[in-house]
């Protein structure tokens, strides 16, 4: 497994995937940090506890990078028909299912890291000091620690459609489509139907991720989002090695 | 007791309703060079799918190198060297990255490998230049590069000389040719291009409907494909007959479209000629022939064969 995740890792980053996106996305970060300090210097009274504690609301973007992160990762080995290399060799496929998902949340995991420190450090370095940037910090951090599980657990239904699914661009509008028609059903349905619904809604994977901050130090609420995070991850992959046991690889 | 590398016994695949492959046995020894014949459509890359483990077989059993159960004939697969269909490889890495990627995917030690991989099959010089910007017969070149990276003992390639130029198929029979003397490779290759097989096998497999048809030597297949006298005459049937009754001739061969193949009587045409004219068989034409790779698989897929 060492070895296949080295070779994973080799393979990445020699791409320009990895880097265009952690460009974009530092790019993305820099320009609304630009934003408030162009606001600042106009009048406004933007300061890190306002500018750095919108980290929190933009943790949801990380549901959806993982699309990307897969794609990253994955590499198009159906479209380059590159994964009858691995199992021509005798690889076992569990190796290159579990190995293609550990290295895809680690890289996606560095990624986000890397935003959310360039974020928060030009927040700190170009907005209005605040008296309470500890408690930013640690509001953050807790709205971070219940996201992860709940990136995990999408990164982990995105790795079992790349592999189950010839069409990357297909398995990416499925995971999107996973991601949004649930939740907002839920809501729909708890409104018409009966508020059971509206509780389902509130442990999707989005719900969760965006009404974090509302339960900050909240260890409960932590615990639920890590076991129903390491319950999609589990079904997930038990779902893909099952499938791809007795794949055609072509 | 020669060492057997690969023993297939009773392999079948079948996709819904279509039987790809039909309980087909197959037996190679360590050493030899074994040529897969077969038309397109035969079963030759679904034979080469299952022993690489691409599909899994519906029915049959496998062993490789003695190994039979899943866990040891995955072992095994690294011990083998495979090219199978064209070959893939990332578009965005150069000939060395990928095969880097692949060497240390597969833990082979030494980067050295790379680079000896890329000089056997002549693509030491590619630099920096991408995967997607090779030609077919680069990219052939690479995917064989791949397929010795790990020196194996068993190569299993599948068409590999689609898309080469005369040079470089007269170099990769070269090299092919190298590792079975020298290193004492056991090489499995599929082809339609028999008159390039012919240059290389030590060993043949007839496939035809997915089933096996034959598998013979060499040597055999030469003994096999003697000079004969071809008859083209009118009723092959009758021909036949009249050949047993009046001359006692039994060693001959019956093909479609009234052609008939003595193997004795060579010197004696007029003799054979007139003994089937005199039996009331026309006779449109008596050629001497030598038959060679290409008709023996013709004759086998569409010929009876006596004597």
């Amino acid at each position: 497994m060492v070895n296949y995740i080295h070779g994973e890792f080799y393979k990445v980053l020699r791409r320009k995937y990895p880097y265009i996106c952690l460009a974009l996305l530092l790019a993305g970060a820099g320009l609304l940090v630009w934003g408030w300090a162009f606001t600042n210097a106009h009048g406004n009274h933007v300061d890190f506890a306002a500018g750095g504690g919108m980290a929190v609301s933009l943790l949801v973007v990380g549901l959806y990078a993982t699309v990307l992160v897969c794609d990253m990762v994955f590499s198009e080995q159906y479209k380059f028909s590159t994964l009858k290399n691995e199992v021509a060799y005798g690889l076992p496929r569990r190796r290159i299912y579990v190995g293609k998902l550990l290295v895809a949340a680690a890289v996606g995991l560095a990624l986000a890291l890397i935003v959310l420190a360039a974020y928060e450090a030009l927040c700190y370095a170009v907005l209005l000091p605040s008296p309470d940037s500890g408690g930013v910090i640690g509001q953050v951090l807790y709205c971070l620690a219940a996201s992860i599980p709940q990136w995990l657990a999408v990164l982990a239904l995105c790795n079992l459609l790349f592999f189950l699914m010839r069409s990357s661009t297909v398995a990416a509008f499925v995971v999107i489509g996973v991601l949004l028609v649930p939740s907002n059903l839920f809501t729909i349905m708890g409104l018409l139907l009966h508020p059971a619904f509206t509780t389902a809604a509130a442990w999707t994977p989005d719900a969760i991720v965006i009404n974090a901050y509302k339960y900050v130090g909240d260890g409960s609420y932590l615990a639920v989002s890590w076991a129903l995070g390491a319950a999609w991850v589990a079904v997930c992959t038990l779902l893909g090695l099952w499938a791809m046991h007795r794949k055609e690889i072509h | 007791m020669a060492e057997h590398v690969l023993v297939t016994r009773g392999l079948t695949k079948r996709y819904g309703g279509h039987l790809a492959v039909n309980h087909a046995d197959i037996t190679i020894e360590k050493g030899q060079i074994y040529g897969l014949v077969g038309r397109n459509g035969a079963g030759k890359t679904t034979i080469i799918r299952m022993i690489t483990a691409q599909t899994i077989p519906t029915a049959g059993e496998l062993e490789l190198f003695g190994a039979v159960e899943p866990a040891q004939l995955g072992r095994m697969r690294r011990r083998t060297g495979a090219m199978v269909e064209t070959p893939s490889f990332y578009p965005y890495l150069s000939a060395a990255e990928n095969l880097e990627y692949y060497r240390i995917q597969r833990g082979i030690p030494g980067r050295h490998v790379v680079g000896e991989a890329l000089a056997t099959v002549g693509l030491a010089d590619t630099g920096k230049k991408k995967f997607k910007n090779f030609s077919l017969g680069m990219k052939q070149r690479l995917g064989l590069a791949l397929a010795l990276m790990n020196h194996p003992d068993f190569l299993l390639l599948d068409e590999p000389i689609n898309g080469l130029d005369p040079q470089g198929i007269v170099e990769f029979r070269n090299i092919l040719l190298e590792l079975n003397r020298q290193r004492g490779t056991t090489i499995f290759i599929s082809s339609h291009i028999l008159t390039e097989l012919a240059n290389l096998a030590t060993h043949y497999g007839f496939l035809e409907n997915g089933m096996m048809l034959e598998q013979i030597s060499a040597r055999d297949l030469e003994e096999k494909c003697r000079a004969c006298l071809e008859l083209e005459v009118d009723d092959a049937s009758h021909a036949a007959l009249v050949l047993e009754q009046a001359l006692g001739e039994r060693d001959y061969e019956v093909l479609p479209g009234g052609i008939i193949r003595l193997y004795s009587s060579l010197d004696e045409p007029e003799r054979v000629t007139r003994a089937l004219v005199e039996g009331g068989v026309a006779v449109q034409g008596v050629h001497s022939r030598g038959a060679n790779l290409e008709d023996y698989f013709l004759s086998m897929i569409g010929g009876v064969r006596h004597g």
